[in-house]
């Protein structure tokens, strides 16, 4: 019986290993985007600290317990007579050796995770309590019965009560911040955002600074801000139930219809700055080699004509090679001073990234999207955005009601944004 | 246990099959009455019209010539050909995004779009109502690539906004490919059911489709088809033709006094019997009538649901140029008519209707909801929700 004690204590221990891998190898939280979500992000790891902490123990605890205090069978020699020293050494040092080693666990995908980690919590617990109890009933005396211990009961109820009412005490300036918004900034921009079956549509108060009017400007599923700047969002639905939820912004609110719901958040990082940080080629990337060898060796466009003489690609190239050679094209090209560009191929955001020219730091991320136009079926158009979804699933998954939220990186940007889509949104021919 | 495996087995066998359905060699022919293809009124529950056997498949074949369905393209044979690409990706993503409502042929009969109101667009007839051209033109392909970025508010056509241009470029042709081959197919069908009967009339006359009239049909029938096609193309080619450009307005927003006398201007030929609008939307502009004879259906046989207009929503766009172009124009396949053809307004009376309808949804209490009226759901509706 004490030997399978170990066995069993392989469950809590891999399931503490999935939490401790998640942080290395992307299945933990999204990177925070903004200053309320990066509190939020603090609250929920000094909660899985504490009850990470509480939980390994809790479950080398009852291991121990099993594996001392379980009676050997007829015959075999009891584990824990005599060299009752050293076992206690090792069950002090072994589990302890054991998380350090699972830290390197390899990655698996985060269904997994969470299957095992519901099936642990459940399972375990259940198992180990079928393990004590069978063993009691078979093993008279081995174990102490005890039946009602006031001091234990108070100690059990007290403690908890304390870390419970401290967590509430500690998280309230948060919550108060988020909801109870008592200071809201004088050259805030209004917005409001409509959850309807299936868009989000952000309606903008247009020129004249007030809602309900003619010219409000309506943009669907398209919502744009400022580095720094808060976002004052009067949530409402038309139709159903929607959650507004800005996953990396740590937001989510539900929308009810009938109600309108203030919703408030600033972005840390603009968009192009988001995106840059992920604008080089990985092996993955490269979606076919075949196509893109083809697309290069035509060279049809200037671009395509400079990648042949720089980027030699061999017939058998790999994913993975191509991707280091694309690598280095955009640390050393600047694709658009060499005018391999024309500009009616350009979204307004793309002219808008060339226009702003401290570009030298986005030249990576500019080059980046012009091959990704260039080779466009060849290679992954780098699509890191700050997305909107619902949370209520509404539509086929999330993407029906997919949107995503523009970070410019000046109020300038914005405003230049804005007069554009009242141009267009004020059109009389 | 063999009773388990009996239960186990065929179970287990189902995984490698899947549930995939299985997509069908070609475009499943349309099931229309006569009545639907000549236009006239036909009896109710009237039967499918199939031509007999010869000339339906002749019909098919003509049709899958000119529209052959770009999922059964083997990859070599699209490999040198941009056209078939795209059409190949433009099927894709409709196989993905737009097949659950629109049908796989177009028709707006997909699983989902029994549920629907409005239904889904049909592109069958090749009438689309949410266009900047004439409404007897063909949408231009800005208005279709409109459509799709911005869907149609009101409806259950969602905006694709964030879709990338080039995959809503293969989307927009793939549509007009769906719309043609509809188009051609309802063309030929109405050939043929001027000259002749369904196999089912001719077996119930007692009476046999002779040699000579079947070559005769089907040579009429590959005519049409070749004409027909031409002025297709030529129709969705020559649409831009069409645009409706209104005069520019001499009263803007920035204006307040002259806005607020043309939204007046507007109210009164509202309300007014030249333009006729009360008839549908009604004097308290929420649309509580239902339309009665020929006007309660709309082409595709759906009802004819004339806009509440305090609602906000603009199906076609909220530009004042788009409201503008449903004035003018009308609204295609609807009993919307065209003011612009209404000899009693001008364009400047049509302005400031437009101006109007704009500025109602805002202030509804612009009109009063007629004494009888139950002061319905709709008049409790607060805007923008």
């Amino acid at each position: 019986m004490s030997k399978w004690s170990l066995f069993f204590l392989l469950v809590p221990v891999a399931g503490v290993a999935l939490f401790a891998v998640a942080e290395y190898t992307g299945w933990s939280l999204p990177p925070v985007q903004s200053t309320l979500g990066a509190r939020m992000d603090h609250l929920y790891y000094v909660l899985l600290a504490i009850t990470g902490v509480t939980f390994i123990f809790t479950q080398l605890a009852i291991a121990f317990l099993v594996y001392f205090y379980s009676k050997p069978r007829q015959g075999v020699q009891p584990v824990t007579t005599g060299g009752g020293a050293l076992a206690m050494g090792l069950w002090f040092t072994v589990p302890l050796a054991g998380f350090a080693l699972l830290l390197m666990v390899f990655p698996m995908p985060v269904e997994s995770r969470l299957w095992m980690a519901l099936s642990l919590s459940v399972g375990w617990p259940l198992m180990m309590s079928l393990l004590v109890i069978g063993r009691k009933a078979r093993q008279k005396g081995a174990a102490m019965y005890m039946h009602g211990n006031t001091s234990l009961e108070v100690i059990w109820t007290i403690i908890p009560t304390i870390v419970f009412l401290g967590l509430a005490v500690y998280q309230m300036p948060l919550w108060e911040e988020f909801r109870y918004p008592r200071t809201k900034p004088a050259d805030v921009m209004p917005v409001r955002v409509v959850g309807r079956q299936f868009e989000w549509r952000m309606v903008y108060p247009g020129p004249d600074g007030k809602f309900d009017t003619p010219d409000d400007l309506h943009i669907p599923n398209e919502l744009h801000a400022t580095k720094g700047k808060e976002v004052w969002v009067d949530l409402r639905a038309m139709d159903v139930l929607h959650s507004f939820f800005l996953p990396l912004h740590r937001v989510k609110q539900d929308a009810v219809p009938g109600l309108t719901i203030p919703v408030w958040f600033d972005s840390i990082q603009s968009t192009w700055e988001y995106q840059e940080g992920a604008a080089d080629y990985a092996a993955e990337d490269v979606i076919d080699v075949t196509k893109l060898q083809t697309a290069v060796n035509d060279a049809k466009t200037p671009a395509l004509a400079y990648l042949k003489e720089t980027l030699k690609l061999p017939a058998d190239a790999t994913p993975a090679a191509v991707a280091k050679g694309l690598d280095d094209v955009l640390a050393k090209t600047d694709f658009y001073d060499a005018s391999r560009f024309p500009d009616d191929t350009l979204s307004f955001e793309m002219r808008q990234l060339i226009g702003t020219k401290p570009a030298e730091k986005r030249l990576r991320l500019l080059n980046r999207k012009l091959l990704d136009i260039t080779l466009a079926d060849s290679v992954r158009p780098l699509g890191r955005h700050f997305d909107i979804v619902c949370a209520e699933l509404c539509g086929w998954g999330h993407y029906k009601m997919k949107g995503r939220l523009f970070v410019h990186d000046t109020p300038e940007q914005l405003d230049e944004w804005l007069k554009t889509q009242y141009s267009l949104q004020g059109a009389v021919r | 246990m063999r009773y388990r495996f009996g239960v186990i087995a065929p179970l287990l066998l189902l995984f490698p099959l899947g549930c995939a359905k299985q997509f069908p060699a070609d475009y499943a022919a349309s099931k229309y009455t006569r009545g639907q293809i000549t236009g006239e009124a036909g009896e109710a529950g009237a039967a499918t019209f199939t031509p007999p056997a010869p000339i339906q498949a002749k019909i098919d074949q003509l049709l899958h010539e000119q529209y052959p369905p770009p999922w059964a393209w083997s990859d070599s044979e699209i490999a040198s050909d941009p056209t078939k690409q795209s059409l190949r990706k433009g099927q894709q993503l409709y196989q993905k995004h737009c097949i659950h409502c629109h049908g796989l042929s177009g028709a707006g009969d997909g699983p989902t779009s029994a549920s629907l109101v409005p239904r889904p667009r049909d592109f069958r007839r090749g009438i689309f109502k949410w266009k900047s051209t004439s409404s007897r033109a063909k949408p231009t392909r800005e208005d279709l690539l409109r459509v799709l970025k911005e869907g149609a508010n009101g409806t259950s056509m969602p905006p694709f906004m964030l879709m990338p241009a080039d995959q809503l470029d293969a989307l927009a042709d793939y549509v007009v490919y769906l719309s043609k081959r509809g188009e051609l197919e309802r063309e030929l069908l109405l050939v043929y059911s001027q000259e002749g009967s369904t196999e089912e009339e001719l077996k119930k006359n007692g009476e046999t489709l002779s040699d000579s009239d079947r070559d005769e049909l089907i040579e009429v029938i590959t005519e049409t088809a070749e004409e027909k096609n031409e002025t297709l193309t030529e129709a969705w080619e020559t649409a831009k033709d069409f645009v409706v450009e209104p005069e520019e307005t001499d009263v803007t927003l920035s204006d307040a006094d002259a806005f607020e006398a043309s939204v007046a201007r507007g109210k009164e030929l509202y309300l007014g019997s030249n333009s006729g609008c009360t008839k549908c939307h009604g004097v308290d502009g929420r649309a509580q009538t239902k339309l009665s004879g020929a006007d309660s259906l709309d082409i595709w046989g759906n009802e004819n649901a004339p806009r509440n207009l305090t609602l906000g929503l603009f199906r076609g766009g909220r530009r004042p140029v788009d409201v503008y172009r449903r004035v003018h124009e009308g609204i295609a396949g609807s009993s919307m008519p065209s003011q612009g053809s209404n000899p009693k307004l001008t364009k400047k009376d049509i302005w400031d209707l437009v101006n109007f309808v704009r500025v109602l949804p805002d202030r509804p209490e612009m009109l009063q909801a007629p004494a009888q009226s139950l002061g319905g759901v709709a008049s409790q509706v607060t805007p923008g929700h």
